[in-house]
């Protein structure tokens, strides 16, 4: 009997050791140091409450009294990619109303309503840069002339410096809609004949 | 000698008692894998009191008041790291940062405040700079109007009120100044500009910069293979499927930049156009439609 006790606790002791080794494993995984950027998580982790989301600390007093962002975006308009809400729309149908300025609540924002198209090579559309819907978001001095300076022909802008962080993606891909979402920016179609001598 | 049966019993005995230690360890490292909520909080408050840029920041003042604010709540983080229940220790973690931010707002107001009072001035001049130069070319352009020319009038009164205020160490006052005259250039540029469509033509001066452009536009679709295929490609069939297109775009490039070594740049955009072409391919061969 003695050896066939010991033989059955070790394999529920191995079994349960296994067990453990799981559960380890996949509570490390969570703890992903690169799952910074909410714009890149799967569709059942999107827009997680705060306590949930990895930014906040959950066990501060004030993050379980935030408003969770499912709760918060329910009746806004949807987009396609980041946190699913297509904010420009909700401006223009006045669903919201951002504050222009923290401390002044009757200060209007200097929206400027100017299109600035950037021709591009080949088939692929032209670039239809719209001032109106960054302005409505944005201060000329976020971008101006830090990022961007403003004046013809002085910005070298590439998809490739794009890709890495630099011009437009200082904040495409990280707070705002991704370039992988091409049409977006790539909206101005060229002439048919100069589509079909294209390469 | 001992028998078979007997040494077996052992070897299991052995076994068994390796796994219950194992079992214990195991469910220690768990423990503190899954993340004890008052281990990961005194974390965090150990982040914030001794890294954090407002820690940093108040190590680096000389405002007395805030040094010894944070020594306070250094002193009540230890208290909560040394034990106690799980309540008091929530609630001294809780005080010490509250205490910390206190701290931190005692600096704000003195010499850290100052520097950033001066940053943001510079920041909003050198926005003010880049808005004038535009605001001139647009005038240039289009011709001063009678409210341009008030406008500017206005913009260049404040600005060089802000100037003199700033040099007599006035902050508050100059920036006052300083961003009335932003705001007002933002108008006159919005009032001049609204309602328009600016192209930036695609033209380039030599072969050589329509090739660095082309450069480029490969570059970025190679980019764009890792990013938009990069699960796609653990598929060995995808793989396979797009596998003759990177082929035909490496030799493409590596003929293009033959060519640009021998001074031969319209052959070397030529190849480059190819070489990007069959990326377009692999990228929609793989199921990911893009344009171009």
């Amino acid at each position: 009997m003695k050896p066939y006790f010991a033989r059955m606790l070790a394999v529920a002791g191995a079994l349960v050791a296994g067990f453990l080794v799981v559960v380890m494993h996949s509570a490390m995984a969570d703890e992903n140091p690169n799952a910074f950027n909410r714009l890149m998580r799967p569709a059942s982790e999107r827009n997680a409450p705060p306590e949930a989301d990895g930014i906040h600390d959950p066990t501060a007093d004030g993050t379980l009294m935030l408003q969770p962002p499912r709760e918060a975006f329910s009746n806004l308009p949807k987009s396609r990619s980041g946190n699913y809400v297509d904010w420009n729309r909700a401006i223009d149908d006045m669903l919201i109303a951002p504050r222009s300025d923290i401390r002044n609540a009757d200060m209007n924002a200097v929206v400027l309503d100017l299109n600035i198209v950037r021709e591009v090579k080949g088939s692929m559309p032209d670039v239809v840069y719209p001032h109106k819907q960054h302005t409505q978001w944005l201060d000329c001095s976020n971008c101006h002339p830090a990022i961007f300076i403003p004046m013809k022909g002085a910005n070298q802008i590439s998809m490739a410096s794009i890709l890495m962080g630099e011009k437009c993606g200082v904040c495409h891909g990280k707070v705002a809609f991704p370039v992988s979402e091409c049409r977006r920016c790539h909206s101005k179609a060229k002439p048919v004949d100069q589509n079909q001598s294209g390469s | 000698m001992r028998s078979k049966p007997m040494m077996l019993s052992a070897m299991a005995t052995r076994v068994a008692l390796l796994v219950t230690t194992l079992f214990f360890l195991a469910a220690a490292s768990a423990a503190t894998a899954s993340g004890d909520p008052l281990a990961k909080r005194l974390a965090m408050v150990h982040t914030l009191l001794f890294e954090s840029s407002a820690a940093k920041q108040i190590e680096g003042s000389d405002t007395e008041a805030a040094l010894a604010k944070r020594r306070e709540a250094i002193s009540l983080y230890e208290t909560a790291a040394a034990g106690g229940s799980m309540e008091t220790r929530q609630a001294q973690l809780n005080q010490a940062v509250a205490m910390l931010y206190e701290a931190v707002g005692l600096v704000s107001d003195g010499a850290g405040g100052e520097q950033k009072a001066r940053r943001d001035f510079e920041n909003r001049q050198s926005s003010l700079q880049a808005l004038l130069s535009a605001h001139e070319r647009i005038m240039k352009e289009k011709g001063k109007s009678q409210l341009h020319t008030l406008l500017l009038a206005e913009i260049e009164e404040d600005s060089e009120m802000a100037e003199a205020l700033l040099a007599e160490g006035q902050f508050v006052e100059a920036r006052v100044h300083l961003d009335r005259a932003y705001e007002v250039t933002m108008l006159s540029v919005e009032h001049a500009r609204t309602g328009e469509t600016l192209t930036r033509e695609l033209k380039f001066d030599t072969p050589k910069d329509e090739y660095a452009y082309e450069l480029d536009r490969n570059d970025t679709h190679r980019m764009l293979v890792k990013m938009l295929l990069k699960e796609k490609l653990e598929s060995q069939s995808t793989q396979n499927r797009i596998a003759g297109f990177m082929e035909a775009a490496d030799s493409y490039r590596d003929m293009a930049l033959q060519h640009a070594d021998a001074g031969d740049f319209i052959e070397a955009i030529d190849a480059l156009e190819l070489s990007t072409n069959e990326l377009v391919k692999a990228i929609r061969g793989a199921g990911v439609y893009i344009p171009g």
